[in-house]
């Protein structure tokens, strides 16, 4: 891991198309600033790693159709407005 | 599993422990460039209708890996988004049209939860699709089915 110390305002750059900013900092909150091509997603590590824990949740035993035609029971609102999509 | 009624010939046979062996024709099978979230090693799905009923089987073409999706308009009332170039751009669609939306379920014990947060978005045409991770605070993770307005 590269370790660089940078004061509100300095910058440090990730290739040639990625910026971050040190905005400010207000105690142990650092508040950065991102300027990134369009094609590179930013997103907080916490939302990433809930997603895929949700996703490996969902995908870990996924019902099988005689548990699906069962759910399909518990949620007529699931089957009455049915359509192709 | 749902079995196209359309001439398409069926190409590939996936291999599933969940579902057993099953056909799937070259217009269900779908390239995932960037994976889902987390997981990007699998890239190519086949994505089937499950007979008699709203659900669909996302499943990995080589990999025991399968999640069960629902179109978002059964999951959700009110459900929109926008999404940017660049994933636009990876689907290689026009208009809004060109793209359909899936929630990811997660069933757990009796109870159903779909991901509002980070939907399937599939584009029939380029045969594409994503995990589109939406930025708006209000669209939980975990959005529980039974407590949809209205049911």
């Amino acid at each position: 891991m590269l370790v660089l110390r940078r004061k509100t305002g300095e910058s440090v750059m990730i290739g040639d198309g990625i910026e971050v900013q040190v905005l400010g900092v207000e105690g142990d909150t650092v508040k950065l600033g991102f300027s990134a091509p369009p094609d590179i997603q930013i997103f907080r590590k916490e939302l990433v790693e809930s997603i895929l824990q949700e996703n490996l949740e969902a995908g870990k035993r996924p019902p099988n159709q005689e548990q699906l035609r069962r759910l399909l029971d518990r949620f007529p609102q699931l089957d009455s407005k049915q359509e192709r999509v | 599993m749902h079995q196209a009624a359309k001439p398409p010939a069926a190409v590939r046979t996936v291999n599933s422990r969940a579902y057993g062996a099953f056909q799937v024709t070259e217009d269900q099978i779908y390239h995932f460039p960037r994976g889902l979230v987390g997981l990007h090693e699998y890239k190519d799905y086949a994505l089937i209708q499950v007979e008699d009923g709203p659900f669909y089987v996302l499943h990995a073409l080589n990999d025991e890996l399968s999640f069960i999706l629902l179109p978002a308009h059964l999951a959700a009332d009110d459900y929109g988004f926008r999404i940017d170039d660049a994933t636009v751009e990876l689907l290689q669609i026009q208009k809004p049209e060109d793209v359909n939306t899936f929630v990811i379920v997660n069933a757990i014990d009796d109870d159903l939860f779909v991901n509002l947060k980070a939907p399937i978005l599939t584009a029939p045409a380029s045969r594409r699709g994503c995990q589109f991770i939406i930025d708006d605070p209000s669209y939980p993770i975990r959005h529980p089915l039974l407590r949809k307005e209205g049911s």
